[in-house]
């Protein structure tokens, strides 16, 4: 009678342990999301102060040259394994062979006690006495003397048909000079490695609207037509035209550049372009591009194109007196 | 009730907002402005052309990447009436505000150069700027069986100025796996005076064009698009032929800056270059893509500028002096194709130079040079940018640019 309310209780219990336990378990859930976002709190100073750290241990290194040092012995490393064919390693393992070999007569018992002895006469070379050629000529009576001389001839010899047989190995196939061009260009300052060349411009498609006929010229008919030289006199002008400080404009240099340009004489309204590019600059810093000097004056593009009909912000640049407008790389 | 209102929730604004609540008490609502709830993680937009990202894999709800403190509203902004410190927003509310930042970012005007959105527009042109641009532009690619693909950056300012790059690189590469590179002419036509115009990056970069037989035009300002005769334009009389044509379109500030007069001629927001407050309004900072500041508008960015910006609001708010310690900090990764990517790290004065990033010596990144592991670095950061830099964590690297590691 009382079994159903019982098994009703005993679900809503089961139930509420159920809940309990899920409950325990958002709990535990939370807690450990706190301590990772916690964590991440702590870390991330700490990372930031260990940066700040090895930013400037770093930074002293590399102004050490430490770290250039090792960029070029990678570089090395690289040539050779660049520049090196299979034979010249068989050579190479060869000539390891020999050496170990001549490594191994040398620390034989005798020679070693040969040259402790030679060590011991060069340690009290102070004390010995100079000697004359007559001298020379005595010792030369000496029968060790004798040895050794003949000892030293031989390793004379030795060194000679070395060098006969590694020879024709490097003047066979010019390798030494292909070998010693690589590692000269590993060697090299980093910025002589590249010589960059200018961005072609492709005229073959270019056309001109007015009569719609491909040009075959190669100008580009992007630039002003650049003069053979930036030069006006009385004005410091950097390598592509444009002057060093703008501080130092003044409307003849304005007049100068402009017949510099091709432009026979400077109107009213060229005037205005040049003192509202000019104005901008000094409040931000900055050459106006195009859309600037358009925006800013109220003119349309095509009114900027009637008074520099080629590239109308570099040429308000240059006779402004302005930095070259530039994008960010 | 103190608030401060953030307009904008993409990364700038996510940002600002889980950085405020961590340092700000109990008496400060932190409240962020958006029109949707879904935030694009702008970096893959260059990969799903490409077939490397899904779209799925760059968009996450803005929601679940702030904050619980933070109060995110949907309505947009209407305006700003910066005299009054208050904001309108689209439902009607009006919120007063002591402090207001504007993250809002640039929005792409391709109806801004004429004929571009007209015939052709998305099955013959397409940009990748956009989530729906770079989506069919990898069908197109899919179609695509050679010809002239053209590359063309509509006008200055962009975002990721170094994306057009990166796409003309990825493409060649991509050619080259499909075969058609041979049958393919690659174009990159830029308003500016060359493709690399800073002395260290043309020294080590300037051949990179030429070995991949990319055509370069430069100085090329765009003035129409013909999509009828499938021709690109200059002011300066020019043509270019594509078959296939990849642009960049112009960009501008968002519309609520321009309709409150907050904007310049383009609606990017006057900003003090070091400080980060508004040039117009002492209660208003700005930091990210919206500003007219002269730094690259990317993410990195924005995550630079916040680490000063969080110190200036606060001392904003204890009537303190504002740091001048943003100094254009910017780092990217520029994907070279092949697997391989480079790196440049610099800022409003000291152009990109060669080097190691971030320790001396050892990188493991190598500024201005290609190397796999950067690219790795470039997919790794997908994670970081969802699980710690939109969250406002520290990352562990100086929001200054420092000159050790590079090679001057």
């Amino acid at each position: 009678m009382d079994t159903p309310s019982d098994a009703k209780n005993l679900d809503v219990q089961r139930l509420e342990a159920k809940v309990d336990q899920l409950t325990e378990l958002v709990g535990q859930l939370v807690e450990r999301n706190q301590r990772q976002s916690e964590l991440i709190d702590e870390a991330m100073p700490i990372a930031k102060e260990m940066m700040d750290w090895a930013t400037v241990k770093l930074d002293g290194a590399e102004k050490a040259g430490l770290f250039a040092l090792g960029r070029e012995g990678l570089g090395v490393l690289e040539a050779i394994v660049e520049a090196y064919e299979p034979e010249d390693l068989r050579a190479l393992s060869q000539s390891v062979v020999t050496l170990l070999e001549g490594v191994r007569s040398v620390t034989q018992p005798e020679v070693m006690a040969l040259l402790a002895e030679a060590g011991e006469a060069i340690q009290h070379g102070d004390e010995l006495e100079p000697v004359t050629p007559l001298e020379v000529l005595k010792a030369g009576r000496d029968p060790e003397v004798q040895r050794g001389l003949a000892v030293m001839v031989e390793v004379l010899r030795q060194v000679g048909r070395a060098t006969k047989t590694m020879h024709p190995l490097h003047a066979q196939d010019g390798g030494k000079e292909r070998r010693q061009r690589l590692l000269a260009k590993r060697l090299a300052p980093t910025g002589a490695r590249s010589a960059p060349s200018a961005p072609r411009v492709g005229p073959r498609t270019v056309r001109a609207a007015s009569t719609g006929t491909v040009t075959s010229t190669t100008r580009p008919v992007s630039t002003p037509a650049a003069p053979q030289s930036w030069e006006i006199s009385g004005y410091e002008l950097d390598a592509q035209g444009y002057l060093l400080d703008s501080k130092t404009w003044t409307e003849d240099y304005a007049r100068k550049m402009a017949a510099l340009l091709g432009f026979t004489s400077l109107e009213e309204a060229h005037w205005e372009v040049l003192r509202y590019a000019r104005a901008r600059y000094a409040e931000t810093g900055n050459s106006p591009n195009i859309r600037a000097i358009t925006g800013g004056m109220g003119i349309s593009t095509k009114e900027l194109y009637t008074l520099w009909p080629i590239a109308p912000g570099t040429t308000t640049a240059r006779i402004s007196g302005l930095p070259k407008p530039v994008g960010c790389i | 009730m103190k608030r401060i209102v953030i307009l904008g929730g993409g990364t700038a604004g996510s940002m600002m907002s889980n950085k405020l609540v961590k340092r700000l008490d109990e008496s400060w609502t932190v409240t962020v402005i958006d029109r949707d709830d879904v935030h694009l993680y702008q970096p893959g937009f260059l990969f799903i052309p490409f077939g490397d990202y899904r779209p799925e894999q760059v968009q996450r709800s803005r929601k679940s990447l702030l904050d619980p403190r933070v109060e995110l509203r949907l309505c947009g902004a209407a305006r700003v009436e910066p005299e009054n410190k208050r904001v309108f927003l689209g439902d009607g509310t009006v919120l007063d505000y002591q402090v207001l930042i504007v993250a809002t970012g640039a929005r792409l005007t391709p109806e801004s150069t004429d004929g571009l959105t007209g015939v052709g527009w998305q099955q013959s042109a397409f940009d990748f700027y956009s989530l729906e641009g770079s989506t069919k532009l990898g069908a197109a690619l899919e179609r695509f069986e050679g010809g002239r693909l053209v590359i063309n950056i509509v006008e200055n300012p962009i975002k990721c100025p170094v994306a057009p790059l990166e796409f003309a690189f990825l493409a060649e590469s991509w050619l080259r796996k499909k075969g058609l590179r041979e049958k393919t002419e690659l174009v990159y036509a830029t308003p500016l005076s060359g493709v690399f115009t800073k002395p260290k990056a043309s020294a080590m970069l300037g051949g990179m064009m030429d070995q991949k037989g990319i055509e370069v035009h430069a100085d090329f300002a765009c003035s129409a698009v013909d999509g009828e005769r499938k021709v690109l334009q200059g002011f300066d009389g020019r043509e270019l032929d594509y078959d296939l044509l990849v642009t960049v379109p112009s960009h501008a500030g968002d519309q609520v800056v321009q309709s409150s007069g907050m904007g310049d001629y383009a609606g990017f927001l006057p900003t003090h270059k070091h400080s980060l407050q508004s040039r117009g309004f002492e209660s208003v900072f700005a930091l990210g893509d919206c500003t007219d500041l002269p730094a690259s508008k990317a993410g990195a960015v924005a995550h630079f500028q916040g680490e000063v910006l969080i110190e200036n609001v606060l001392r904003f708010i204890d009537e303190l002096p504002m740091l001048q310690e943003y100094d254009g900090h910017t780092n990217c990764f520029i994907e070279s194709g092949d697997g391989k990517a480079l790196l440049i790290d610099f800022n409003y004065e000291t152009e990109p130079l060669p080097g190691r990033f971030p320790l001396p010596g050892i990188g493991p990144f190598t500024l201005l040079e290609e190397s796999a592991v950067n690219h790795w670095g470039k997919l790794g950061f997908k994670w970081v940018y969802w699980n710690m830099l939109v969250r406002g964590e520290e990352l562990p690297l100086d929001h200054r640019m420092l000159m050790a590691g590079k090679w001057s």
